[in-house]
């Protein structure tokens, strides 16, 4: 079963083109990676599939269904999450109050104007079981402001992973961390649950070669090469376009 | 949060019971006075809702001031409606009026909001200037108060008028109560802070808009009820943009986003007026040079002042 299938994508800005004929699949389970220079289109792609943008043409599938066009918010009731390069979290709230809010919207009662809020015991299990997870438990009642860099970045996966994704989109998970931080987060990327199928920017890329399988390049809106990881290490379009001479 | 959640009991049962004693110790004019609090609270609580906890600014909310007191006005006056039939059926229609509004308000946020309400609740002072059936630019006079002889009071008698509207206000407190701490209040708070966090989510932002709207509308809506139970009359100046203006000070002065923080404003601006009033003419200039300064220096309101002290006394 492929997890996302994207067919000839096109998206313009104004005169700019950002995507042209993009066209990749990838499979359930799969752990695929979007790689590419700065400006190559690879956010864009990311906010066109996850519905934050419309594409001028092409077509979209997630888990064989059309997608094409859906808004996000029924995008994340079809299965798809996804994460900010900016931290999203909302800083005077707690982590867990946070990550309550995230596991509510899927759940019944996130409508209710009279019953406390506190009363709901399934948002909370599941937001203190994500927390565990994703290694914030320690952190649970500490305003998302006061997190440290790290923290903040895993809370923002975290907010993600409670909307019970089968695809989850991470836009640069790593972005602006330690490499301290990078490995812990590697870490807990890696231990995500097997049937979800992950699709990630990232510039690092130790950690794509780590965690991803197979991989997609973009440059100019265009797809220049996918495959496996070793093709993709072994390519020499993308050391030009990517990794630069050096590496050849 | 847990500062500021014991500072809200606190201060909840203090004033409380030093509103419940009110009528007893004081007189005539101080009671008229803690009433229109009430009033402006109720008014101020509803605004409080798009402002505070949604981070919608409005600068039209007096419209519904209008359209609760019209709305008493028209259906006891014009339609010879008893009270307990009148009030329900202004809170309904005020409700539904909210709703349309809020269908077009909503499509913009920021200064497009702001401009939005404005533009309506123009629209809303002119009708109700041009409006000869309720009285044009005159005003709409003779409208009475609910008649609660059947308990054998009388409304026309300060005590008892003060009585019907703590009863009033206190209902609007404890729904303003219960929906914040409810998953809606939070989901408000998010839409503030991040509505695109709120959308990636899941969460379908624009409805939830919509609803808060419609919340607020009726909630001020109620408060215009009140004032022209309280005042008898209703001019078209209650829907002007200066009486919105005065509705935003109340909220940021005394703590927007916040249980308590409206209210609390609503009485700085009527204690302080009422105070200043009685000194000198120029009392806008000191009313104005006040909200200023608690603006400048007291991020939060006095709410925000209150929950500071606290947090440095406990330390």
């Amino acid at each position: 079963m492929t997890a996302l299938k994207v067919e000839a994508l096109s998206k313009r800005f104004g005169g700019l083109r950002v995507l042209e004929n993009v066209t990749f699949s990838i499979p359930t389970g799969a752990r695929h990676a979007l790689l590419g220079p700065n400006g190559a289109g690879k956010t864009t792609l990311i906010n066109v599939v996850s519905g934050w943008l419309r594409p001028d043409s092409g077509k979209i599938e997630i888990y064989d269904e059309d997608t094409t066009g859906l808004p996000v918010e029924k995008l994340v009731k079809r299965g798809l999450a996804r994460s900010f390069q900016r931290n999203s979290a909302i800083g005077d709230l707690s982590v867990l109050e946070n990550l309550c809010l995230a596991c509510h919207a899927i759940l019944p009662g996130h409508a209710n104007l009279w019953r406390d809020r506190a009363s709901y015991a399934q948002p909370i299990d599941r937001a203190t079981e994500t927390a565990a997870w994703m290694g914030l438990d320690k952190v649970l009642h500490r305003s998302a402001r006061e997190l440290s860099y790290g923290e903040k970045r895993q809370l923002e996966v975290a907010l993600a992973m409670c909307s019970k994704p089968r695809l989850l989109l991470l836009d640069e998970p790593a972005a602006g961390t330690s490499p301290g931080e990078r490995g812990r987060l590697r870490e807990l990327i890696k231990s995500l649950p097997s049937d979800i199928s992950l699709v990630m920017i990232e510039h690092d890329i130790d950690l794509v070669f780590d965690v991803c399988d197979s991989a997609t390049i973009l440059s100019y809106g265009q797809v220049i090469a996918q495959g496996s990881r070793d093709d993709i290490r072994k390519s020499t379009a993308v050391q030009n376009a990517y990794l630069g001479a050096a590496h050849a | 949060m847990s500062d500021v959640r014991t500072l809200t009991i606190l201060a909840i049962a203090v004033a409380g019971a030093g509103l419940a004693c009110a009528p007893f110790v004081l007189n005539d004019y101080q009671v008229n006075l803690v009433i229109e609090v009430m009033v402006f609270g109720v008014f101020a609580i509803g605004l409080n809702f798009l402002v505070g906890y949604t981070g919608l600014v409005s600068l039209g909310h007096a419209m519904f001031l209008g359209i609760g007191g019209y709305g008493f006005g028209i259906f006891t006056v014009l339609l010879d409606w008893p009270w307990w039939a009148a009030i329900p059926a202004t809170i309904v229609c005020s409700a539904a009026i909210s709703f349309l509004i809020g269908i077009v308000c909503i499509r913009s946020s920021g200064v497009g909001f702001f401009i939005m309400t404005l533009a309506f609740s123009e629209l809303m002072y002119g009708l109700a200037f041009k409006t000869k059936l309720v009285g044009g630019d005159d005003g709409m006079s003779g409208i009475s108060r609910p008649d609660i002889s059947f308990l054998g009071l009388d409304i026309y008698n300060p005590e008892t008028l003060y009585g019907f509207m703590f009863i009033a206000f206190a209902i609007v407190l404890f729904v303003s109560w219960r929906v914040i701490r409810s998953p809606f209040g939070m989901v408000l708070v998010g839409i503030r802070e991040n509505e695109k966090r709120m959308r990636a989510l899941g969460y379908r932002t624009q409805w939830y808009k919509l609803a808060v709207f419609t919340l607020s509308g009726t909630i001020s809506s109620f408060g215009g009820v009140l004032l022209v139970i309280k005042t008898g009359f209703m001019s078209p100046e209650t829907l002007s943009w200066m009486m919105s203006g005065e509705g935003l000070l109340m909220v940021i002065v005394g703590g927007a986003g916040t249980l308590l923080g409206p209210v609390i404003g609503a009485a700085a601006y009527v204690l302080l007026r009422a105070g200043l009033t009685g000194i000198t003419d120029h009392w806008v200039l000191f009313l104005g040079s006040f909200f200023v300064l608690t603006v400048v220096f007291f991020r939060g309101g006095l709410v925000g002042l209150a929950s500071g002290v606290m947090a440095w006394v406990r330390r």
